[in-house]
């Protein structure tokens, strides 16, 4: 008998991961609500913190390995970074723990790099990091779940 | 150099001498044009062919400007992998006066700006060599 092999099932978990920060205390503590999908809106208040998928792909053992871009927006340079520190500090210890859909969870987080890049438009404040992430089936999921990563944004 | 082992072989006989050549071990890890030089060059051009095919193509200067080449940097290898500061500087030339204008759009093509959507194709051309 042949074997099909399918084709992976990347589910959206990008969107749940944003709701996800917008309730952690850290983060709220800095940024409110302001946690942005993709870019940062026109005239945001600041400190802001934006998170997409910059790239990565499937290596088969995971349901997604991407690599995640966080933004960390502020009126200083000290502000950013402590914002980027807090994010970054709060999705490495999530890892394991996160159900972000009802297929998939956070199965690591690792900090890749991180740099200073002020906005070169309007010389704002600004850290930016890469985090290698990856998402596994949830061990809850009942397996029903085929929605297509839509790879839109939507602040 | 030669160095001789203090174990003799099992079962009696004379010990295994080892030869320790430095030049050649030197050659081997740090000659640009060494199998390890060989092996980094090689790596460097793969990021360097997926960099190009993800660059965003407006005008091509920037696809154009992408080099690839191995040097021997503080006693290591090192390969680097990346937009040149204009379309005809290419590894090797001497320094230039001007602003790097490439180095300057491609950092800002990668990581974004508040008025222009990011577009990598640095960081996703590495991560897929990593996966390989």
């Amino acid at each position: 008998m042949a074997t099909v092999q399918l084709p992976t099932i990347v589910v959206p978990w990008l969107t749940p991961l944003r709701d996800w920060l917008r309730v952690q205390p850290a983060v709220v503590a800095l940024v409110g609500t302001r946690t942005y999908l993709g870019a940062l809106p026109l005239n945001s208040t600041l400190p802001a913190l934006v998170v997409w998928r910059a790239g990565g792909g499937h290596d088969g053992a995971t349901m997604d390995s991407a690599m995640l871009q966080l933004e960390a927006w502020a009126a200083s340079g000290a502000q950013a970074e402590a914002l980027m520190t807090t994010a970054v500090a709060v999705l490495g210890s999530a890892p394991g723990l996160l159900d972000l859909t009802p297929t998939a969870r956070l199965g690591g987080a690792r900090l890749n790099a991180m740099m200073w890049a002020p906005d070169p438009d309007t010389d704002t404040a600004r850290y930016v990091a890469t985090l290698d992430v990856d998402v596994l089936a949830s061990s809850a999921g009942a397996g029903g779940y085929a929605g297509a990563y839509a790879g839109g944004y939507a602040a | 150099m030669g160095v001789s082992s203090p174990y003799p072989a099992s079962g009696g006989g004379d010990g295994v001498r080892v030869e320790w050549h430095d030049g050649a071990i030197a050659t081997l890890l740090t000659a640009p044009d060494g199998p390890v030089g060989d092996w980094l060059r090689k790596a460097g051009e793969r990021v360097e062919a997926r960099m190009v095919d993800l660059a965003p193509r407006d005008t091509g200067q920037l696809a154009d400007s992408i080099t690839s080449e191995v040097v021997l940097d503080g006693g290591a290898l090192e390969a680097r992998i990346g937009p040149a500061a204009d379309r005809n500087e290419r590894p090797g030339d001497p320094p230039r006066s001007e602003p790097r204008v490439n180095e300057d759009v491609a950092r800002w093509v990668e990581l974004g700006t508040s008025r222009r959507r990011a577009k990598p194709f640095m960081r996703p051309a590495l991560g897929a060599a990593e996966e390989r």
